[in-house]
């Protein structure tokens, strides 16, 4: 398996160079998160109205909300120890993959509400918008948010390929239920190799 | 999957969805070969179809004949404009809360298929499968900045009104008004 920090990365490099796309909005990606006193600004220099207006800026509050979220999901303190993964008696060669998609259920788990929020708003926004320069809004900004979910079905994939003793010792783990910091995780279990 | 199969879904689920309060024409329908797809766009594509069957028949599930009596409406003290809204905001929120589940499942797949589908014939299926499913919620936003214009002392009536908590069929409601 080739998962690495690097991986993720590139994979948000991919992301951000398809956001890249929305010239008329490249400054407000880049503001993004905003802080909540300049909403109003920005709302006004969109120019929208109405019900547009209104779906715009409940798009923008729960983009906020989430990538919010996914800082502080990712900023958790808790970091496994190489003795943890070995009492799973299984393959070191597997650590590596097992790291990846549990990690990617728990942050599933942590940004879920915040998640499902911002999702209604994009199926409501799409519906909503007709102009070409808000859809290339919208669309940026949910390629910033769902496209980590490309990456999870990956990890899903190559978990799923694993031997079944090796699954199951996975999701009996109560250790590798809660949330932790996957890169110092992964700094902390292969570090020892 | 079969193109033919998904036009079957898509007509499938097309009328059971909001048919007291829209149409949605669905023509020309999209027809992709789903196996040309790479496998994350497959598994996510997958996902969805199952996501939209279980939608529709959730959205069938919550159907209901019940209809409000006049002489229930006739207790809020509304006005007929008032009373339009009110029924309006109230049978698309009950919707809402009884697909609630399936409607956010749907949603985050077509979210996730919007941000990493690549064939221009899959978006287009994605995106006419969301507005027949979310066109609902559209109106939802609009029906609900209409109620929250309404003086309190009404809204605060309708939230108290018991036989406005539960589904019932805006049709049928409405009908006895013509």
């Amino acid at each position: 398996m080739n998962l690495s920090p690097a991986f993720l990365v590139a994979g948000f490099i991919v992301n951000m160079s398809t956001a890249s796309a929305t010239p008329d909005y490249q400054n407000v990606l880049n503001q993004l998160p905003l802080p909540p006193n300049e909403l109003t600004t920005l709302l006004h220099d969109l120019a929208l109205h109405g019900l547009e207006q209104h779906a715009m800026a409940e798009l923008i509050k729960g983009y906020n909300r989430l990538h919010n979220k996914r800082i502080e999901c990712a900023n958790v303190a808790t970091v496994l120890k190489r003795s943890q993964l070995d009492s799973l008696k299984m393959d070191v060669e597997y650590y590596t993959t097992v790291l990846f998609y549990v990690d990617g259920l728990n942050k599933n788990q942590c940004e879920s509400a915040e998640f499902g929020a911002f999702t209604r708003t994009v199926a409501i926004n799409y519906v909503m918008h007709k102009s070409p320069r808000e859809l290339k809004l919208v669309k940026a900004m949910n390629v910033l948010s769902s496209g980590r979910y490309a990456n999870f079905i990956e990890f899903e994939a190559e978990f799923n390929a694993l031997p079944e003793t090796v699954k199951t010792a996975t999701l009996k783990a109560d250790f590798l239920r809660d949330n932790f910091n996957l890169f110092q995780s992964l700094e902390q279990v292969h570090g020892h190799e | 999957m079969k193109p033919l199969l998904l036009v079957l879904i898509l007509f499938a689920f097309a009328p059971q969805t909001n048919a007291e309060t829209m149409s949605v024409n669905l023509t020309p329908t999209i027809e992709y070969p789903v196996e040309q797809l790479e496998p994350v766009q497959k598994t996510l594509f997958s996902e969805l179809l199952n996501s939209v069957t279980q939608l529709g028949d959730r959205k069938a599930a919550c159907e209901n004949a019940r209809v409000i009596t006049p002489k229930q409406l006739h207790s809020l003290n509304i006005t007929p404009q008032q009373r339009g809204i009110v029924l309006s905001y109230f049978y698309i929120h009950q919707k809402r809360e009884c697909e609630a589940e399936e409607y956010g499942e749907f949603a985050r797949l077509v979210a996730a298929n919007l941000a990493v589908q690549k064939q221009s014939g899959v978006l287009r299926f994605v995106n006419a499968l969301n507005t027949v499913s979310s066109s609902v919620y559209f109106d939802y936003v609009e029906t609900e900045l209409e109620f929250n214009q309404l003086p309190e002392s009404v809204r605060n009536k309708t939230y108290q009104a018991e036989f406005l908590q539960h589904p019932f069929s805006l049709m049928h409601t409405l009908e006895q008004f013509e």
